[in-house]
């Protein structure tokens, strides 16, 4: 019989296309279990790092027995988590070309683990200052390496996973095709030889004809099993076709299950970056806080012994007491600002949006600005071009300290004699606020530098011939609040003739209508309840 | 019977709780001070101070939960204002009740002075209070 023997060559080729399909399935599935499994470990290997190095910075810095109890179990504990974790991760990777870095990884993180040891025990006996030198210097250089490591380590594991997954897609992608085709030709052929056979014949492979149908149109769940009692050859291709659906389906359900693995796997990746985004919040913000303790101290008695409240001063004592209380002010500013830096870069600043009129900023910035300029012994010009009542939507206090941060930069660099200038333009769709000295001036090579973060180059003198002070954050911390409001912040300079800064923001976001300014007279009226109004 | 206490200040780091005590103490307010919120919590409902200063961040109890007790448990309407070293954004993290004053240190005496005047007025006796 010529039909049967095609017949049969057709449902081999079916049946090896199932066949195939299965095993490039679970060959999937074996890669997914080596490589998704360790990228975690490594990752979670590098939080634990990071868990290390914070608590054991927590030790240093904060003082309550309480919270060094606290800190030292968090080490402990991270500790532990990473040894469980590069153990684990080891046997992943046993017999791979990546085993030899992760144990590199290994010892940095144990030799680490070491440093910190150094330092709790220099923080219990009490020397504070050591143990902070120690993990700034030693420390920080064995963090750096081994989290250096364990970046490289964790990109080149991600990559594998990536690689294979990929891989593993393609040749399951391959092997459905040729499922679907193989479907296909069972399909037609069994058309074929059901018009062509007779009616009592033809019911069965009519059934057949349906079912295969449906299969091919990947509407698996709707085939019931085709139930043919026959022991001829239409029976045993029946039963045959009730297999191979059997086998499909499970194969379906694997992969769903699959999917749903990797799904949970992804939500519980976001969640740890949820956390660690979380711990670095609380981290600066605690951080900030022990820093301002003292300095509420050292501010806050330097007033009372200046105000004469603890007793009269003589001139020397007077002098000096007011330089000290101008330094400790300087460093309260820049703890503020490196604290509004790590915000900006750590994606958590909150601009609290109001509206006001332009006017009110110029009045008080002038104010400010002349008091700076005769500070340094120089001349101040102030001008408003356009309606002074015209409003702005922003966040007054942020641009505020934007442009008494340039304020300041142009007394700073202008020496006794020179002049700075204020100039405020109200444009019918943005402000602009220039700020001008007659200073040293910046070379045209150095315009951009200057506002980028830890800039490592010289700093420009000063007419008193020292070097401009500070972690070089104000401009940085300017230009970011800045655009932050979707604004600019440049510069132009002629070295030895003096600088000119340039602010310009929108007066309000695109979408906004007008409507929504006309409330100006609260502007900033409450700084607590106007904050997170508009979110 | 000795006269009532003006101002209550609680914080947990001794030497912010000298330097308040000192300068308002020198204002000529009666002041009480203590590091400990339990104690200064007995302190509150004997003498009803005019105001509580009050430290946000101590190991014992966040101050902004101390002040929802105080509310909320005692039924007390003495006006708080928080004394905090932490940023405004942290603090508003930290769901402050609308009503509230804040006080950021580092302060200015000019700041503290008009928020006590604002609240309880011009002091009314002073000295050496224990």
């Amino acid at each position: 019989m010529g039909f049967g023997l095609v017949f049969a060559a057709n449902l081999l080729v079916l049946g090896y296309s199932v066949i195939v399909f299965i095993n490039v399935e679970s060959k999937a599935l074996a890669i997914e279990k080596k490589w998704v499994p360790a990228t975690r470990l490594v990752r979670d290997a590098t939080f634990d790092l990071y868990d290390i190095r914070s608590n054991n910075l927590g030790h240093v810095i904060f003082n309550q027995p309480v919270a060094l109890d606290a800190f030292e179990a968090g080490r402990s504990l991270a500790i532990q988590r990473a040894a469980a974790d590069l153990t684990a991760l080891k046997m992943h990777l046993a017999g791979t070309g990546h085993f030899q870095l992760a144990e590199i990884f290994e010892s940095q993180l144990r030799e680490f683990t070491r440093v910190t040891d150094r330092t709790i025990e220099l923080s219990r006996e009490g020397n504070k200052d050591a143990a902070r030198a120690w993990v700034q210097t030693q420390g920080t250089l064995v963090y750096d390496v081994a989290a250096a490591s364990g970046r490289r380590l964790l990109s080149l594991v991600d990559s594998e996973a990536q690689r294979a997954i990929v891989a593993a897609q393609a040749s399951s992608g391959r092997a459905r095709t040729n499922l679907v085709w193989a479907a296909g030709l069972t399909l037609v052929w069994t058309l074929v030889v059901g018009t062509l056979l007779s009616a009592g014949l033809s019911r069965p492979l009519v059934q057949l004809t349906e079912a295969a149908r449906k299969v091919a149109r990947g509407r698996l769940t709707e085939v019931a099993p085709v139930e043919i009692k026959d022991s001829d050859e239409i029976g045993v291709l029946a039963e045959a076709f009730n297999l191979m659906i059997g086998e499909i389906r499970s194969t379906q359900e694997g992969l769903e299950e699959l999917v749903r693995k990797r799904t949970a796997e992804l939500e519980k990746a976001n969640e740890d970056l949820v956390r660690a985004d979380k711990h670095k919040g609380q981290f600066l913000a605690m951080t900030t806080h022990e820093l301002r303790t003292p300095l509420t101290l050292i501010l806050g008695y330097g007033e009372d012994l200046l105000d004469g409240s603890a007793g009269p001063l003589n001139d020397r004592q007077r002098r000096f007491l007011e330089k000290m209380q101008i330094s400790a002010k300087t460093l309260l500013d820049l703890v503020n600002e490196l604290l509004d830096f790590s915000r900006v870069e750590a994606g958590k600043m909150r601009l609290a949006y109001s509206a006001f009129p332009v006017g009110r900023l110029f009045d008080d910035l002038k104010d400010k600005g002349s008091a700076l300029a005769s500070m340094a012994g120089a001349g101040f010009r102030a001008e408003l071009n356009g309606d002074s009542s015209g409003m702005v939507w922003a966040d007054r206090n942020r641009i505020s300290q934007v442009v008494l941060n340039l304020l300041a930069n142009a007394a700073k660099f202008t020496p006794a004699g020179g002049g700075i200038d204020l100039i405020f333009s109200v444009e019918p769709d943005r402000l602009e606020v220039e700020v001008g000295d007659t200073g040293v001036g910046i070379e045209r090579s150095a315009w951009e530098r200057i506002f980028e973060a830890f800039e490592q180059g010289p700093a420009p003198a000063n007419p008193q011939g020292t070097r401009a002070g500070g972690f070089g954050l104000g401009l940085p911390l300017a230009r970011r609040l800045a655009e932050l409001h979707a604004g600019t912040l440049e510069v132009t300079s002629r070295p030895g003739q003096g600088s000119r800064f340039t602010l310009r923001i929108p007066r309000w976001p695109a979408n906004r209508q007008d409507h929504d300014l006309d409330e100006g007279g609260k502007a900033g009226a409450n700084a607590n309840t106007s904050h997170d109004r508009r979110r | 019977m000795p006269m009532p206490i003006q101002v209550m200040i609680v914080d947990d780091n001794p030497d912010t709780l000298e330097l308040l005590r000192e300068k308002i103490d020198g204002w000529g307010y009666r002041v009480a001070a203590s590091s400990r919120w339990l104690e200064a919590l007995e302190i509150i409902r004997r003498s009803r101070p005019g105001v509580l200063l009050l430290d946000v961040m101590m190991p014992e109890i966040d101050g902004i939960e101390a002040a929802r007790q105080l509310r909320e448990v005692d039924n007390s309407e003495i006006p708080v204002v928080f004394v905090t070293a932490l940023s405004r954004d942290d603090l508003n993290e930290r769901a402050v009740e609308k009503a509230a004053e804040v006080l950021h240190k580092p302060f200015r005496n000019a700041e503290l002075r008009s928020l006590l005047e604002r609240i309880i007025g011009k002091p009314t006796g002073g000295g050496m209070n224990p």
